[in-house]
């Protein structure tokens, strides 16, 4: 499983706009400017991508994963540090509700951010690709990182992982963002990016 | 007018969000909610409200079957679909529907969006 240089660099290019809307979402729930990096494409193994989040200081996480299906298949984790996960709930659903009453909703309310930002980041790749994905519905969970990332076992499965590291500032949440494609799908991938390279010769 | 609204999405955080903001603009509203779409067909069938938001994605029929059939049992009920799946080809289908589109998150302006289409004249 190999990608050229360009169409990683193309990867990079079609990820950041729907990044780049993604950014906009958070921002709008957060009432806060969103710093965010450049997406980073690579072909890693599980492992490897878990080991870098880990040197990050996502050690115990909290996750909403969600599955897209189409022309190819991801599986999109978007992830933050466990303390911080009340601080997100409260910035979505404001600070006029009760603490307690935030605990009860928490999962709820993660499982609505992950929707909004991971359907975001899909809905810009779609739209470039001029192709369509079907979401499955988001689901919370906490964990290690390397839990989180390979619930299959799979550890040295390689993976085409794109890592986007993002803070709200006046907030000082860091979290990320990996999408994870298996062999098949970054071969169905690869197709969709060539044909996008042809279309601006 | 007393005007009524059916909120559907499957995740009760958005709906209270939605049912927050929408109330403090027209505080009169009848609010009801449901968290799929075929609740939706169900209470839609036996009381049709005047507006409804709709989510996309959710456990079921999708929001946009939901819109056909309720299209047929409630033709005049003006939807606005409010959803993160914001996709063009969503966007698409919502035009071929006949219903608005509204992006999530569920913000101020965003309601606002929905409202001014719900109270515009035909």
């Amino acid at each position: 499983m190999t990608l050229t240089e360009l169409e990683l660099d193309a990867l990079t290019e079609i990820f950041n706009v729907g990044v780049g809307q993604a950014a906009n979402s958070l921002s709008q729930l957060a009432g806060s400017t969103v710093l965010l990096n450049i997406p980073v494409v690579q072909l890693l193994s599980k492992t490897k991508v878990a080991q870098k989040l880990g040197e990050q200081g996502a050690g115990r996480i909290c996750a909403v994963r969600q599955g897209f299906s189409g022309v190819f298949n991801t599986e999109a984790v978007l992830m933050f540090p466990v303390h911080q996960s009340l601080q997100l709930v409260q910035m979505m659903v404001g600070s006029d509700v009760p603490l307690e009453q935030l605990g009860e909703m928490e999962q709820e309310a993660l499982a609505e951010i992950g929707n909004i930002l991971l359907n975001a980041v899909v809905s810009g790749v779609a739209d470039m690709l001029k192709i369509e994905f079907t979401g499955s519905l988001p689901q919370v969970e906490l964990g290690p990182v390397a839990d989180v990332l390979c619930p299959d076992g799979e550890l040295e499965e390689v993976v085409l992982s794109l890592q986007i590291d993002f803070a709200i500032d006046a907030l000082e949440i860091k979290g990320y963002l990996v999408f994870l494609l298996d062999v098949a799908s970054v071969e169905a991938l690869g197709k969709k990016v060539t044909a996008f390279l042809e279309s601006m010769v | 007018m007393k005007h009524t609204l059916l909120i559907v999405d499957d995740s009760k955080v958005s709906r209270m969000m939605i049912r927050h903001k929408v109330s403090q603009i027209e505080p009169d509203w009848l609010i009801q909610e449901a968290g799929t779409g075929d609740e939706a067909i169900a209470m839609v069938s036996l009381n049709p409200p005047d507006f409804i938001t709709m989510d996309v994605n959710m456990p079921g029929i999708s929001g946009f079957d939901a819109v056909v059939r309720i299209h047929e049992v409630s033709p005049k009920t003006r939807i606005a679909m409010l959803t993160a799946n914001i996709q063009e080809s969503s966007r698409e289908r919502a035009v071929v529907l006949n219903v608005t589109f509204v992006q999530k998150p569920v913000t101020e302006p965003a309601i606002r969006q929905a409202l001014d289409y719900f109270l515009a004249e035909k």
